[in-house]
């Protein structure tokens, strides 16, 4: 190739709309000056030799100029104009390329060599050591440590440590040192090279990074005084480690030399140097490997033709599968550098890799017969799906249409199935969940990452479930379906396994709506839960049980019956009883199933239990759960009674509906399996005091609810009402989606009343069809759409609630009224404690919203940070100031548009929140700057990562237009929310 | 019990790991245990209360150093501390926060956590463990146990294994009827021990309710009456009026809990009603406080027992990292 076609070159321009302009084709060469510290890029055209298209002197700094590709050069000249040149030969690129970091480099050496011209320091002020000598080594060792004293010392001790190479002359001290076992000698050398490094010179560790440079840097670091006549093997581990494998070579040196440096740093991190990390030590060696990787990823992610080469492997047969099982562990060690970069370099980074071959990844790695291959390989998936949820699915449902003989979800499926190791089984079924886990482009601890791809709009994620519900299901749960009576002995893998079925069965009640309602109450899965209700194995048993109260949080009239009809309750009341009282988690967790079920007063259910086991639970003493449920079976059976408990009745309502709303809201929020499992907990709460038998209720039951939705009784209700029907729509057909929540004495029943099976099925079988011609209809609409008797019972109650909307607000103002009563062991908020300005904890989140507070903080000193927690402070506020001064009749506290105000706000405040605790975060967690005061025993502990720390920017961008619109409005709302609290101070 | 386990809390004790095996073993033989237990763990006097280590290792040592050698001496652990990275580490910024950027910066949390549930496991009677905020898949996630498990172990599952365990610790423990332990606080759904009863406490620690209040609330020594909303954002401030009457109804004479640092390692509030016992000296290295625990005789005599954190010199914490699956390809 002769040097004109390789150094044939197209010069391009951005134009001010961001596209490149072509500027003509010519040939590129670089010109020096005599040592190479400046050069110049000309580009003659080759049309005619004497005109230049370019001539742009080589400017030096870090990361101007961006190799991209192979053949493409890009940089900015100083007056922002970006410039690129792209070359016919990746040859010619490279040349180039070597020249202008030459130059740099250049440029770099010509600064420490003539320290004169950095920082205006001269070359008297330098700090210099004598040269080394086994002689002078205890007067340098003291000479450094005098140095350490300050800053300034510092720096100028370590511009001539660089500009005498002097570390490069101790290694023939260190040699002759070893030689002759001299180990006082090497432990000053020891302190000597610690105390370099302790410097904390970016170009000295950039120095000893060096290929030459790091083994015996490391080798002087070995001879700690405090383990006298030994040593460490640091110089050992680094030589023999460091059989640096290429599977496919990466063709830029400079890569390969990072790729090198950050193992090099993080040896020196976490080995050699842990125990003397200062911050800005460990701060400098963070970043470097922080950028290093950035480029190392960058540098991976774009040049496509190594990835194409690297997982052509996997599909070549003539490979080894020892060299297949290097590409995957490769990729995973990839995908684990990618994670700690920043999110703007993983952008796009799994599409890339999935167009280059990512998915043969899995189909090689998932069934490899080796664990750690299998587990690599679920680390990728899980690393991809936390990225691009969506780009899994897709293919899986690609596949399903293509049909090649080995399709990625059976290998899944197959291995889920079979999977000795119950580590990597736990890694298959998140695999499993995370793909069913629809509506979150989260990782596992809540943190939105796929900013790249639209969420909750993709129709192959419903694709992949209608997938996963038509053939697939059945494979998943066949360990359940094949369970009969006589096998009772599960060794420990088949009772793990059947532990991660229940578990993501659990999930998927919890999360699609109706597919997994459908599957439920056709299946049979719950006749083989049963059967592991009697299982042997308590954890099973476990598993099982919260499968059912998983079914029965959703308090869906639909699963209730279908559990009656099974006599679950049977099983669970068994598993209650053999506790035999004892007070262990079992018990506790059977006692919580009742609980639920009578603190949410679930009719039909407390119908079925009380007169069936009356005298099995009538002696439970030791808690109060079981005389609870037997008296509100006795309530409803008393008309008497039942009217005096009108209130209670209406209250539970519409704390049923917002339950379920928030629950709704929340259903997306899938952060963890278990983890969601809290919301069923955490509604037990939700009820409402019981007014004549205290010593069954704390009177407190929901404290934050009140305190979000004002003490007055008005706006209590009105709040409640808003949100379940018009709040905003998308919680609106939330809200109707609910309906079966309301106790059936108040919801006009749907056509089918009676416990009919087969009724059952024809109501589902006509849906089901009816969903398959909405195939791109969301669940909650499909949902809507095409069952009339939901949507029939939504309209009846929309014309009803009016009424109920009065009905709820009298007896919301009785319960309000009760609860005081009911408080008497001072169950108040005493807000000024709160609003003093006592410094919150300093993990407080810095949020974007602490703005709107501020007319607030400014007189009553809220905490700079205020996050929704202050926002409650101010309702608090209203509460406290209004509720307080009238005795529950708030009316005069606060004026009626002022209430409105607060009640909007407290809904639009729910919404977000709901909204927010989607989005827990992760990285960045650590965005609390924590003001510690030793003195006054602040608390440093984490703050609970749900809290939103996101900008508002980045919020708007994650949680799409909706959200973006709905926080502003918060924010007026708050501040107007604001003002009326300084009102009612004032009063 | 056998002597596996007895080389295991051995090598535990020199702060190195075991093997995954060996974790995923001891961590089924905890489950069997911890399942057993209740909500509110019965625990007999004597018994030496701690709050969390924070992974600390070197000062857990030392807490045995005062406190006397575990199967010696019965303790109460409210709460582990399992996070691994410095809360505050302020001079990164989140640009260059990097997973383990602190794992081995003497921070232990996987020792911790692993050799406290070995003792748990050889001596289920001697030694009483329950849940504290930290125990929760999200915070050791975020606040870098989760990559403290992953560089030592070379996979997720260490940590998986051990987030199982969380969900099966106690909640709470009380002492000869008398001294109520627990992590956070008191809730303001909770007026009663037996409530706490019907909490199915196997779960990640929720955001609110019950659970998430026994494990994140804080006594407010400002307010004398009532509940206060907290700024941690989960659980509540309770003040005294709120403590006193819970004592009083549930015939206790103490609360005892960690959760907050205190510099001079305990502190006694509400007409010494309630103590908050830190049981990590110099937190984090930097801190600068004492740390305390809180011994209780068969009398139930009380008495606190102050340590400061072990000499750093002396500490040597020269595990090189035992990093399982060499990374050949970035070297």
């Amino acid at each position: 190739m002769d040097s004109a076609t390789k150094m044939r070159v197209k010069v391009y321009r951005l134009s001010a709309g961001s596209q490149w302009i072509d500027q003509g084709t010519g040939h590129c060469s670089c010109e020096f000056n005599m040592d190479k510290s400046e050069g110049t890029l000309i580009v003659h055209s080759e049309d005619s030799d004497d005109k230049v298209l370019l001539s742009s002197r080589i400017r030096v700094g870090e990361d101007l100029y961006q190799r991209q590709q192979e053949t493409l050069i890009v940089w900015s000249e100083d007056e922002g104009v970006d410039l690129a040149l792209s070359f016919q030969e990746a040859e010619g690129c490279g040349e180039i390329w070597d020249n202008i970091n030459e130059v740099q480099q250049h440029y770099a050496e010509d600064l420490f060599s003539d320290p004169s011209d950095v920082n205006g320091t001269g070359s008297g002020e330098y700090i210099t050591l004598p040269d080394p000598d086994i002689s002078n080594l205890a007067e340098i060792e003291h000479l450094i440590k005098e140095a350490q004293s300050g800053a300034n010392e510092k720096e100028r001790l370590a511009a001539f440590i660089i500009m005498d190479s002097y570390i490069d002359k101790l290694f023939p001290i260190l040699e002759t040192c070893e030689d002759l076992d001299n180990y006082a000698d090497l432990h000053i050398l020891h302190d000597i090279m610690l105390g370099i490094i302790m410097l904390n010179d970016i170009a000295i560790i950039q120095h000893i990074l060096k290929d030459e440079i790091i083994l015996n840097c490391v080798a002087m670091l070995q001879y700690d005084s405090e383990l006298g006549e030994s040593k460490e093997e640091y110089r050992e581990f680094l030589s023999r480690r460091s059989k640096y494998k290429q599977i496919v070579p990466i063709n830029d040196p400079e890569v390969e030399q990072k790729i090198h440096q950050v193992f090099r740093l993080q040896y020196l991190r976490d080995t050699v140097l842990a125990q003397y990390m200062d911050e800005s030590l460990s701060s400098i060696l963070g970043s470097l490997i922080f950028f290093h990787n950035i480029d190392i990823v960058n540098y991976i992610h774009g040049d496509r033709a190594f990835l194409r080469d690297l997982f052509g492997i996997l599909e070549d047969d003539s490979e080894t599968i020892d060299r297949k099982r290097d590409v995957i562990l490769f990729t995973q060690q990839f995908c684990s550098i990618a994670k700690a970069t920043q999110l703007p370099t993983r952008v796009g980074l799994y599409r890339t890799l999935s167009q280059t071959g990512l998915f043969h990844v899995f189909e090689v790695a998932l069934g490899d017969s080796l664990p750690k291959i299998r587990m690599a390989g679920t680390e990728v998936f899980l690393a991809a799906m936390e990225h691009d949820p969506n780009l899994i699915r897709s293919y899986i449902v690609r596949q399903s249409e293509d049909k090649p003989p080995k399709q990625l979800m059976d290998i899944i499926l197959n291995q889920f199935l079979v999977e000795e190791d119950v580590g990597i089984r736990l890694q298959f079924s998140e695999v499993i969940r995370s793909l069913l886990d629809i509506n979150a482009a989260q990782t596992e601890t809540g943190m939105p990452l796929a900013l790249d791809v639209p969420t909750n709009s993709d129709p192959d994620a419903d694709k992949y479930l209608e997938l996963f519900y038509m053939p697939y299901i059945a494979k998943f749960v066949s360990p359940l379906l094949e369970l009969t009576e006589e096998k009772t002995q599960f060794d420990r893998t088949f009772a793990s396994l059947c532990e991660s079925i229940c578990q993501i069965l659990s999930f998927m009640v919890r999360h699609h709506t109706f597919r997994s309602k459908y599957y439920v109450l056709s299946s049979g899965i719950v006749a083989k839960m049963c059967l592991l209700m009697k299982n042997r194995d308590m954890h099973i048993r476990l598993c099982a049980l919260r499968f059912f109260r998983t079914c029965v949080g959703l308090n869906d009239d639909f699963y209730h019956r279908y559990l009656i009809k099974h006599n679950v309750v049977q099983h669970i009341m068994d598993m209650l009883l053999a506790t035999g009282n004892k007070n262990n988690l079992v018990n506790s967790a059977c006692i919580e199933f009742f609980d639920f079920i009578r603190s949410e007063n679930i009719k039909s259910l407390i119908n079925h239990i009380v007169p069936l086991y009356r005298d099995q639970i009538k002696d439970i003493e030791y808690v109060a759960t079981f005389k609870g449920l037997i008296r509100r079976y006795e309530q409803q059976h008393d008309t008497s009674i039942a009217d005096a408990e009108a209130a209670e009745v209406a209250a539970s309502e519409t704390s049923s509906a917002k339950r379920g709303q928030e629950h709704n809201a929340w259903s997306s929020s899938t952060v963890d399996d278990d983890e969601e499992a809290y919301f069923n907990n955490s509604d037990d709460e939700l009820e409402v005091p019981d007014g004549g038998k205290q010593e069954d209720d704390p009177p407190t039951s929901d404290l934050r609810r009140r305190v979000v939705a004002g003490s007055d009784s008005d706006s209590d209700s009105e709040e409640q009402g808003i949100t379940a029907m018009d709040a905003e729509p998308v919680l609106a057909s939330q809200a109707s989606l609910l309906l079966p929540l309301t106790p059936p004495t108040r919801r006009k029943l749907v056509p089918y009343g009676e416990d009919d099976d087969d009724e059952d099925e024809g109501v589902f079988n006509r849906h089901d069809r009816d969903l398959e011609k909405k195939a791109n209809g969301s669940e909650s609409s499909t949902e809507l759409s095409s069952e009339p008797p939901l949507k029939k019972a939504k309209l009846d109650n929309d014309s009803d609630s009016d009424d109920q909307h009065d009905q709820t607000m009298t007896d919301a103002a009785e319960d309000a009224s009760k609860a005081k009563a009911g408080s008497g062991s001072g169950i108040k908020f005493k807000l000024n404690s709160v609003r003093n300005g006592r410094s919150p904890s300093p993990l407080s989140s810095p949020n974007a919203r602490s703005r709107s507070v501020s007319p607030l903080a400014s007189t009553s000193v809220l905490p700079p940070v205020a996050t929704r927690t202050g926002i409650k402070f101010v309702l608090a506020g209203s509460n406290d100031g209004s509720g307080e001064a009238t005795g529950g009749d708030a009316k005069e506290g606060v004026g009626k548009d002022g209430r409105e105000t607060v009640t909007e706000a407290a809904i639009h405040l729910r919404s977000d929140m709901a909204r927010d605790y989607k989005r827990s975060d992760d990285e960045e967690g650590e965005t609390a700057k924590p003001q510690q005061d030793a003195s006054t025993a602040s608390p440093i502990e984490p703050q609970l990562p749900l809290t939103e720390q996101a900008t508002e920017t980045e919020k708007q961008e994650q949680a799409g237009p909706d959200s973006a619109e709905s926080s502003v409005e918060q924010e007026q709302e708050e501040e107007d929310t604001g003002v009326v609290v300084n009102e009612s101070d004032a009063e | 019990m056998g002597s596996d386990l007895d080389r295991q809390i051995q090598t535990l004790l020199q702060c190195k790991i075991i093997t995954e095996a060996e974790v995923k073993d001891l961590c089924l033989k905890a489950r069997e245990i911890l399942v057993e237990e209740s909500n509110v763990q019965r625990v007999d006097a004597p018994v030496t209360v701690c709050g969390d280590i924070h992974g600390q290792f070197h000062d857990l040592k030392e807490l045995f150093k005062v406190g006397g050698e575990c199967p010696k001496t019965n303790y109460l652990f409210m709460g582990m501390g399992t996070v691994a990275r410095y809360v505050f580490s302020v001079m990164l910024s989140i640009e260059i926060d990097l997973p383990g950027d602190f794992v081995d910066r003497g921070h232990h949390s996987v020792e911790t956590f692993l050799l406290l549930l070995a003792l748990k496991v050889r001596y289920p009677d001697r030694i009483t463990l329950i849940r504290g905020n930290h125990e929760s898949r999200q915070i050791t996630k975020v606040y870098g146990f989760y990559d403290e498990c992953f560089q030592k172990f070379g996979s997720a599952n260490v940590w998986r294994y051990c987030c199982e365990i969380f969900d099966y610790l106690s909640l709470s423990a009380i002492i000869d009827d008398r001294i109520f332990c627990v992590h956070g606080g008191l809730s303001p759904s909770i007026n009663t021990i037996d409530q706490i009863r019907t909490i199915d406490r196997m779960q990640e620690v929720p955001h609110n309710g019950a659970m998430c209040d026994l494990l994140w609330s804080d006594p407010d020594p400002d307010s004398c009456t009532g509940w206060g909303l907290s700024p941690r954002g989960a659980g509540f401030l309770f003040g005294e009026s709120v403590a006193k009457p819970f004592l009083h109804n549930n015939g206790l004479e103490l609360i005892a809990r960690a959760h907050q640092l205190v510099m001079e390692g305990y502190k006694l509030m509400f007409d010494e009603q309630v103590v908050t016992v830190w049981s990590a000296p110099n937190y984090c290295y930097r801190c600068g406080n004492v740390a305390a625990i809180l011994e209780v005789d068969s009398n139930l005599n009380r008495e606190y027992r102050i340590f400061k954190d072990s000499d750093r010199s002396s500490m040597n914490s020269r595990t090189n990292p035992q990093r399982e699956g060499p990374p050949d390809y970035f070297l």
